[in-house]
């Protein structure tokens, strides 16, 4: 079992981090960590059942404006508004994805790319909050009424707590006989229908879940920025989650722990990910001119294809 | 509201329209013809119009510096394709995501570093600067009138270029069976590179030729791009002439709801809701159709023939 | 007895090319009923039209009574139909065991608990791992099915089948690519099946179907110009002269 291994492996290291680190790495790694249980949603969806979701960025938008939008209207405690953001996402999500999931291949990454915009726009347009410029909150939320997630340490714990419960959710939701038929479907789908499943109610439940749980990324990215605005749910940010899985799932692999599906290399690859666009950014702010061809090269070097023979 | 008013914003939304089905055009023939998703392709709508404030100050002039900009975008289409989507072909459209999406993030950064962060403009067309008398009240500038009138022309060509020719022949051949075609001793490499740059030089066009009346900046193709997909959704993936439809309608219905949704609902809502409502609801009306359309058909208006 | 399978009048054409072309069909309990012909005769169309991925222009399906014919692929295999396919279909990624195990999973409907069940897993491990025993897996269980040679893929591929307890199964030229120890295993395993189920059965290899079928139809250019016993279509000059030539 080297994918679990991994997996507890990446998560005990987090645990460790706020050992020798000043509060801006506690708030680089907590960015990570949230970026971490988004890619660690799509990984659940994209590696675990074949959907090429293009759209999680706006999921994890919605989670945020979540939070953004009840503490606007009075509600502080988490207790109620991260459970609302992951059912807002969810919602949204299920709503999507009963359209997205009847169609297949590159329709399918068009239109979850195109929901994803609807969502980008409709967060602009919301001139009571914010509109274009965003949200700025008035603090970060209570838990049962207390401030305990204004310590940068707490805040580190709480998000590692909750995306080691969400991880360890998905993971068992894999294993179960529903994930067995997601993962048979995305391998051979005519041969599923022919055993009498289909995979649409299957896949949508999985697409919902992500969905929920991508939300509840959203709502700790609002807490550690303070943050919301629409650029939260820019079509380019879910590129990044999607390469965070890819290139994750390549790293697991390379290391014999599972490929893309297994969840931890998805958490490898957002940790990864956000370090190395840290350090190009702190050495020239044109970082992105270097990190397109090397995604590029990537893909062309062979990618991850070797996985499947 | 005004018949005027509705007249401009219905020559806003078709002219919308005209730039969409550009971009769309080259779009759905690299998917239907090449099966390949092509993120790249809002860039190369970026490219043109950036390409054009260059050729324009190179050459003094619009007309001269229009083809210039023109070659200029075929060659890098001809160059993207060597480079970046010929390894593409027959690949996951995961990983051809992923290279794509490469090309933009590097492109766009190029175009910071080459041409600066801050907007741009093109200077307008001598000849096409002024405005023109439509009705009484309504004077609507030329330069838009032009540019509507130049994207129906190209749509007309296209139309007749894959219809009627030996090439649009092949084209639509060898998009449901190129083993077929290059049985037929056509080299399908060499005809994928040329529509792939004919695709880029399209959408380059309507950059080009949306200079003038938008800014230039980067990240310009981004949005145009995801509407680009709504439109082949909507039309029919590989079908010119849903995409066309598909683009008009779009371009329409945006662009229509955005000026009027807002007064429409006050005679249903309270002008405050209202407010609050309409570009909400206007902002989601070409996804709303796209999703209307798919779900009563799942391959658009008009599927290409499987 | 009735039949439990009813084809009546099947159409479907692909432009003007008719490929089953009114075809009636029955296939009854305890029997095998072979479906030969030429290639390009539409045996894989009607095989396909039967199975619910392709949809018929006209004519009707009827199982076990009901009307089939414009339920969708996985309703079909609910209402007691199972197939192999002509390619073998599998999940190449999932142990053997996995791949009957997720059979058994479609035999007792959707089911959506997200948490594993390990009192129920283990229950329909020992299930999957005595059908595997039947079709001569029983050592190739945790397996990936990938890995499995051709025979053993098809082997797995009935297994799979009888995992739904199916009412009819559609055999989809289990011979092909077969070496001879296997298809002689195959045409014994085919045979103890019919006791539980009606076979349909389209095969090029016309010893196993001379051996097996209890009838036999021949299918040239999408329609059936001969169905009996297998002597009697032996004999059929129609057939001799359009399919068996000389060689039978």
């Amino acid at each position: 079992m080297r994918a679990a291994a991994l997996t507890l492996a990446v998560l005990a290291a987090l645990a460790l981090v706020p050992l020798g680190a000043d509060n801006y790495t506690l708030s680089l790694v907590a960015r990570a960590m949230i970026f971490a249980l988004a890619a660690m949603s799509l990984d659940f969806i994209l590696g675990g059942a074949g959907l090429v979701s293009f759209g999680h960025a706006a999921l994890m938008g919605i989670g945020a404006y979540g939070v953004g939008i009840l503490m606007e209207e009075g509600t502080r405690d988490a207790l109620v508004a991260f459970p609302v953001a992951m059912a807002a996402a969810g919602l949204f999500a299920l709503l999507t994805g009963a359209i997205c999931l009847k169609t297949r291949g590159v329709y399918f990454i068009m239109i979850t790319l195109a929901f994803g915009q609807m969502a980008f726009f409709v967060t602009q347009s919301l001139s009571a909050y914010g509109g274009d410029d965003g949200l700025t909150l008035a603090a970060r939320s209570t838990i049962a009424g207390q401030r305990w997630l204004k310590s940068p340490l707490t805040f580190h714990y709480v998000t590692l707590g909750l995306l080691a419960a969400a991880t360890g959710l998905c993971a068992l939701f894999l294993a179960s006989p529903f994930g067995r038929v997601l993962k048979a479907s995305k391998e051979n789908e005519r041969r599923v229908r022919a055993l009498g499943i289909d995979p649409y109610p299957y896949r949508l439940v999985a697409y919902g879940l992500a969905g929920a749980f991508a939300g509840l990324s959203g709502a700790l990215l609002a807490n550690l920025t303070e943050f919301v605005s629409p650029a939260f749910l820019s079509w380019h940010r879910s590129a990044e989650i999607i390469v965070m899985v890819v290139a994750g799932g390549m790293a697991a692999s390379a290391l014999r722990a599972g490929g893309m599906g297994r969840l931890g290399g998805a958490i490898l690859g957002a940790v990864g990910v956000i370090l190395v666009e840290e350090s190009l950014s702190n050495f020239t702010e044109h970082w992105r001119i270097l990190f397109g061809p090397l995604l590029v090269l990537l893909v062309l070097a062979g990618g991850w294809r070797g996985r499947r023979a | 509201m005004s018949t005027t008013l509705l007249l401009v914003q219905v020559l806003n939304g078709l002219q919308l329209g005209v730039l969409l089905f550009l971009v769309a055009a080259g779009l759905t023939l690299v998917f239907g013809v090449m099966d390949v998703i092509n993120l790249a392709h809002g860039v190369q709508y970026m490219l043109g119009a950036y390409l054009m404030v260059t050729a324009t100050a190179l050459t003094g002039s619009f007309w001269l510096g229009l083809p210039l900009a023109l070659v200029a975008a075929l060659v890098l289409g001809l160059v993207l394709e060597r480079l970046v989507i010929r390894p593409l072909y027959g690949r996951d459209h995961l990983e051809q995501v992923l290279a794509t999406f490469g090309v933009i993030l590097f492109v766009n950064e190029a175009v910071k570093m080459i041409w600066g962060a801050a907007p741009l403009s093109i200077p307008m067309p001598e000849a096409l600067s002024g405005s023109i008398r439509l009705m009484d009240g309504l004077n609507y500038p030329v330069y838009r009138l032009a540019l509507l009138a130049a994207g129906l022309l190209v749509a007309g060509g296209l139309y007749v270029l894959v219809t009627r020719t030996r090439s649009g022949m092949l084209l639509r051949a060898g998009a449901t069976n190129a083993p077929m075609v290059s049985a037929l001793g056509v080299d399908i490499t060499a005809l994928f590179a040329k529509v792939f740059a004919f695709g880029a030089m399209l959408a380059a066009f309507a950059g080009a030729m949306a200079g003038p009346i938008l800014s230039v900046e980067p990240g310009m193709g981004d949005g145009l791009l995801i509407l680009a997909f709504v439109v082949i959704v909507i039309g029919g993936i590989g079908s010119i002439r849903g995409a066309f439809v598909a683009a008009l309608l779009v371009g329409l219905i945006d662009t229509l709801g955005r000026s009027f949704l807002t007064d429409l609902l006050k005679l249903v809502l309270p002008p405050s809701d209202a407010t609050q409502a309409g570009p909400a609801l206007a902002s989601m009306s070409v996804y709303l159709l796209m999703a209307g359309i798919l779900f009563f058909r799942p391959r658009g208006l008009f599927p290409a023939p499987a | 007895m009735s039949a439990l399978l009813e084809v009546r009048g099947l159409r479907k054409s692909y432009g003007a090319l008719a490929v089953t072309d009114g075809v009636d069909l029955d296939a009854v309990p305890g029997e095998i009923h072979a479906l030969i012909g030429p290639n390009g005769a539409g045996k894989t169309t009607l095989i396909s039209l039967i199975a619910g991925e392709v949809r018929p222009d006209g004519g009707t399906i009827r199982l076990a009574g009901t009307d089939v014919t414009h339920l969708p692929v996985h309703r079909r295999a609910q209402a007691g139909l199972a197939r192999s396919f002509q390619i073998t279909s599998v999940v190449p990624g999932f142990s053997a065991r996995e791949n009957v195990a997720l059979a058994l999973q479609g035999a007792s409907g959707p089911s959506f608990r997200l948490l594993p069940m390990p009192g129920a897993e283990r229950r329909r491990g020992e299930e999957a791992k005595a059908l595997l025993a039947r079709v001569g897996l029983a050592d190739r269980a945790e397996r990936p099915a990938a890995v499995l040679s051709h025979g053993e893929k098809r082997a797995l591929e009935l297994a799979m089948a009888l995992a739904l307890k199916p009412r009819l199964l559609l055999l989809d030229e289990p011979m092909a690519g077969t070496g001879p120890d296997e298809g002689r295993a195959m045409v014994d395993l085919i045979a103890r099946l019919k006791a539980d189920c009606a076979i349909l059965l389209v095969e090029h290899d016309m010893d196993a179907v001379f051996r097996l079928a209890d009838r036999v139809s021949v299918l040239v250019a999408g329609r059936v110009i001969a169905s009996g016993a297998p002597e009697e279509v032996r004999a059929d000059p129609a057939v001799r002269a359009a399919y068996l030539g000389d060689e039978a």
